[in-house]
């Protein structure tokens, strides 16, 4: 749980003691502290990409992390397109990030 | 332009019908002008529209049209490799209730009497071709040669086409008049200059009426807008352009889906904007149908103005009141397939050949004389 | 030298633009998205349109503010199909 947080800032002071709550990414069990926000529990789980885009399956995650992208959305126990660096997470709630598009490549602007 | 310039024909009108209509009238090697008042060509319902290519669900008249439209398609697409996105994964009409059943059944066999490869399909065929359309869908007219394309690039690489060939395109300029004498019109008067010419073609969707109104004649269409909708990409849950329940959706290559149709339907008039009824209707009337639609969010809407006939079937004639004016109109929604045979038509009626496609149930003289198409929509709200 | 992304959301390269503006005579930023995609993401162009704007200004040696944003559209936020269709189902009853 400590992997990639910040446990003592500078300025703001030690980390407080707060529940750990558990939620499932991709089935995945991952461990998260109460009242932080999906994409933070998912960075400090040592998760950075939450799906995939495009013919090139580049990978996704947190861009703006202000919730203005839409880069870091995930589905949330069914609702899909929910930005992840904005929703809390809950006790037991499945996320899921990444999905493959099949099919042809869309092409840009070409010469014809 | 110069304040005065000479063409054979001038072309009213930058949509799919206009561009097609130049394209085929440059390929004939007449010196063609295409006016078109906007800042470029197919920013109206041309390039507003699902982009659908479609000869399945058509009034019967239409097909025709449609059919030759689409060789057209395939001909841009395939010989002069226009990469405007043409697919052809097929069109589904479905039938929700036991009636609409069993007018699928009798339209197909109507429309393969015309000639048309449509097929009605309902269990196990339908759920192999459609796998994921809900429990409410009974049965389905199926046309395996149809698709869509995206229609902005189409109409613009139609336009080019006709430009590559010798077509002049004039953007930016809106038509203010026209002259006659004669009984028949000799220049078009735009905001820039005026054209001299033997012949127009009116291809001015909604606006073909304020067209003909400049001669001292009348259109029977009015103006109506109509919504379409765009979800986030999802994964593959439909392959086919699908239609029913008042509503259509189509794929995109990108993953998003288009949604459409459903009303509002007693708004009339040059509006482009959207309406939270519509929107809603749109999720609603849709996820009825294909389910799957839970699974993403409305990105984006927007609105576009269709021209609507008196019933609804695309308007191809000469232009009553004057000698030397076709017009290609009141398309109510389903003009954009019916463009390049449209233009081959049009341009074929301009120079005094008979039209190589059957149009007879497209001329004017279908509608009786007198009709007030303001009282044929007052008393007819139906979905398209 | 390899392209620049412009747009993230749906993959559009700064070479993309160019080929708009070049090839198929886009001169607004409206025609720019219309041919590229540029804009038509999940954003909707709030991550792209200041540097479509910057790109194009500069390719056709016009002042940047002379560009127009292309509108804004209903939903301005992505709205799940399922809380839309819910929403119909309410108005639907009353």
């Amino acid at each position: 749980m400590a992997a990639g947080r910040v446990l003592d800032h500078p300025l703001l002071g030690p980390l407080p003691d707060v529940p750990a709550v558990t939620f499932r990414f991709n089935g995945q069990p991952v461990q998260a502290r109460e009242g932080e926000t999906i994409a933070a529990a998912l960075w400090a789980a040592g998760i950075k990409t939450f799906r995939y885009t495009g013919p090139g399956k580049e990978p996704r995650g947190v861009y703006c992390g202000i919730g203005h992208c839409y880069d870091c959305r995930v589905t949330v126990d069914g609702v899909p397109d929910v930005r992840s660096c904005l929703e809390p997470v809950r006790a037991d709630i499945q996320v899921q990030g990444a999905w493959e598009r099949q099919g042809p490549s869309a092409d840009k602007v070409n010469g014809g | 332009m110069s304040s005065v310039r000479n063409h054979d024909v001038v072309v009213i009108g930058g949509g799919i019908m206009g561009c097609s209509a130049a394209y085929f009238l440059a390929r004939d090697g007449l010196d063609v002008a295409l006016v078109e008042r906007a800042v470029q060509v197919g920013t109206e319902a041309s390039g507003r529209n699902a982009g659908g290519i479609r000869q399945n669900a058509r009034h019967p008249a239409e097909v025709p049209l449609a059919m030759a439209s689409v060789k057209w398609w395939e001909f841009f697409r395939d010989e002069l490799r226009g990469a405007f996105h043409y697919e052809q994964h097929g069109n589904l009409s479905l039938a929700c209730t036991e009636e609409e059943v069993r007018g699928l059944q009798q339209t197909a066999v109507r429309l393969r009497s015309i000639g048309l490869d449509v097929r009605h399909v309902q269990g196990a065929d339908l759920k192999e071709l459609c796998p994921n359309l809900s429990e409410m869908v009974l049965a389905a007219n199926y046309c395996p040669t149809d698709g869509q394309s995206n229609p902005i690039l189409a109409t613009r690489f139609i336009a080019r086409c006709a430009r590559d060939l010798g077509a002049t395109i004039y953007l930016d300029t809106p038509v203010v008049g026209l002259a006659m004498h004669g009984g028949q019109v000799t220049a078009v008067e735009t905001a820039h200059g005026v054209i001299g010419t033997d012949a127009v073609v009116n291809t001015a969707g909604p606006w073909a009426n304020e067209i003909a109104v400049m001669i001292g004649s009348r259109l029977p269409i009015l103006a109506r807008p109509t919504q379409v909708a765009v979800t986030l990409p999802m994964p593959p849950v439909l392959r086919q352009f699908i239609s029913g329940n008042t509503v259509y959706i189509r794929p995109t290559r990108t993953g998003n889906l288009l949604v459409g149709g459903g009303g509002p339907w007693d708004v009339l008039g040059f509006t482009r904007e959207n309406t939270y009824s519509s929107i809603r209707r749109f999720a609603a009337r849709g996820m009825q149908i294909l389910p799957a639609l839970s699974g993403t969010s409305m990105l984006r809407a927007w609105a576009g103005i269709l021209a609507v006939s008196p019933d609804r079937v695309t308007i191809v004639d000469r232009m009553p009141g004057v000698e030397n004016m076709v017009v290609a109109t009141g398309c109510s929604g389903h003009g954009f397939c019916l463009g390049p045979g449209a233009g081959q038509t049009l341009a074929e009626m301009v120079q005094g050949r008979a039209p190589s496609t059957d149009i007879e149930g497209l001329r004017l003289s279908r509608f009786p004389p007198g009709l007030d198409i303001n009282a044929v929509y007052k008393t007819e709200p139906e979905p398209m | 030298m390899c392209a620049v992304t412009v747009c993230r959301c749906e993959l559009v390269t700064d070479e993309d633009v160019a080929r708009a503006i070049d090839d198929w005579d886009a001169r607004t930023l409206n025609e720019v998205k219309l041919i590229t995609r540029a804009g038509k993401g999940a954003c909707q162009g709030r991550c792209c349109f200041s540097l479509l704007r910057a790109f194009v200004a500069r390719r056709l040696e016009i002042e940047p503010a002379t560009l127009q944003a292309p509108r804004l559209r209903l939903p301005v936020r992505p709205v799940p199909m399922a809380l839309l269709a819910v929403l119909a189902e309410r108005r639907e009853h009353e």
